[in-house]
């Protein structure tokens, strides 16, 4: 069985404007305390299109279970970081510039587990949030 | 071995991240199993050439082969990977897992730094698997010194090329609709719901070239 992760922005925000707190916090359920070797969460952008891809980690962390006195990465985890000024998020034919926060789960087997969640920076109408109001958009064909 | 999250249907499943060489796995023809064609490749006396015109999966085929023969050369050093840039440089290729978007790992093939003739002639030893894709872009020359020095070793080599080469025709890619229509049913579950008679306009219009297809239909989804 994989283990389950609740990942969630605080206030359950997925707009930010630059400048704004990105208060995030995730717990690792469904798995024992000493399978886990550590932990890695960022905030990141990436770019996804017809072109070459790039990427920037805007803050990272990782969590080791061996620096913790009862070597458990399950509990509750919280943190926080100031949205950048750029990149705005974007969505254009050739190239969309997507933020999200990722977290990966390093398990002692060896198995990795990778979450995301994305989140939008500045006030582009993002594609994700069309396809959630417009049902035209949810049943998507290429004709 | 990961999870991931499934992929949004607005996520552009022909973006360069899901077509890149080794996103998908290469499809070999019905016939031919990874394990006969280096049945083939051996009794070739383990050198031979991938034939097929600009983006027909040559590469994709590379990405593949790489990971299923590992069986067969399991060290890590067994692999000389070398993409030929253009005339007069190449680079070393490697297999690296990438995240795409809904947090997919996958494996991809990529240049990776470049290397001299010379670094790469001392890399040709017994034992050694080298794969050079894009051999005929090479000047006369260069391959000439190149069929000097291989000649010297006992390596396997694996060559992607347009046209012939001296080393046996290990395998000549000429896809047709019906493989074009298997990767698609391959791929992604959005990706199935694509109409077979839009599909075929599709390949007729860019004449059979999947690489093109594949751009074509990315644009289509972004419309």
């Amino acid at each position: 069985m994989e283990p389950l992760v609740s990942l969630t922005l605080r206030h359950n925000q997925s707009v930010f404007l630059p400048g704004d707190e990105l208060d995030c916090e995730y717990q690792i359920d469904a798995i024992g305390e000493r399978q886990i070797q550590s932990i890695e969460n960022s905030v990141m952008w990436y770019t996804v299109g017809k072109g070459d891809e790039d990427l920037g980690v805007h803050h990272f962390e990782r969590r080791v279970a061996n620096d913790f006195p009862d070597m458990d990465l399950r509990e509750l985890h919280r943190f926080n970081t100031t949205c950048p000024a750029s990149p705005l998020s974007y969505e254009g034919e050739i190239v969309k510039i997507r933020w999200c926060i990722r977290v990966r789960v390093f398990r002692k087997s060896g198995k990795e587990i990778l979450f995301e969640l994305p989140f939008q920076i500045g006030r582009v109408p993002a594609r994700g949030a069309a396809a959630a109001t417009s049902p035209e958009r949810s049943t998507k064909n290429v004709r | 071995m990961t999870t991931s999250l499934p992929l949004s249907r607005d996520e552009n499943p022909f973006s360069s991240i899901f077509i890149t060489p080794g996103a998908q796995g290469f499809m070999l023809p019905n016939e031919l199993s990874w394990p006969q064609l280096h049945e083939k490749f051996c009794e070739a006396g383990r050198r031979g050439t991938i034939l097929g015109e600009h983006g027909v999966g040559k590469t994709t085929l590379l990405a593949t082969l790489i990971q299923k023969w590992r069986y067969f050369y399991p060290h890590p050093d067994a692999w000389t990977i070398c993409r030929v840039q253009d005339l007069h440089s190449q680079s070393t290729m490697n297999l690296r897992q990438r995240v795409a978007p809904g947090g997919r790992l996958l494996t991809t093939l990529e240049p990776d730094q470049s290397i001299s003739m010379e670094s790469l002639f001392a890399q040709m030893k017994q034992g050694q698997i080298v794969i050079i894709d894009g051999f005929e872009s090479w000047p006369k020359t260069v391959r000439w010194r190149f069929w000097r020095a291989i000649r010297r070793t006992q390596a396997g080599l694996v060559l992607t090329s347009h046209k012939r080469t001296p080393l046996p025709t290990l395998l000549h890619l000429k896809p047709q609709f019906e493989d074009f229509e298997r990767l698609i049913d391959s791929w992604q579950p959005a990706v199935q719901s694509i109409e077979r008679s839009v599909l075929f306009d599709v390949w007729k219009r860019n004449e059979g070239n999947p690489r093109e297809c594949l751009f074509e239909l990315y644009h289509r989804w972004e419309s």
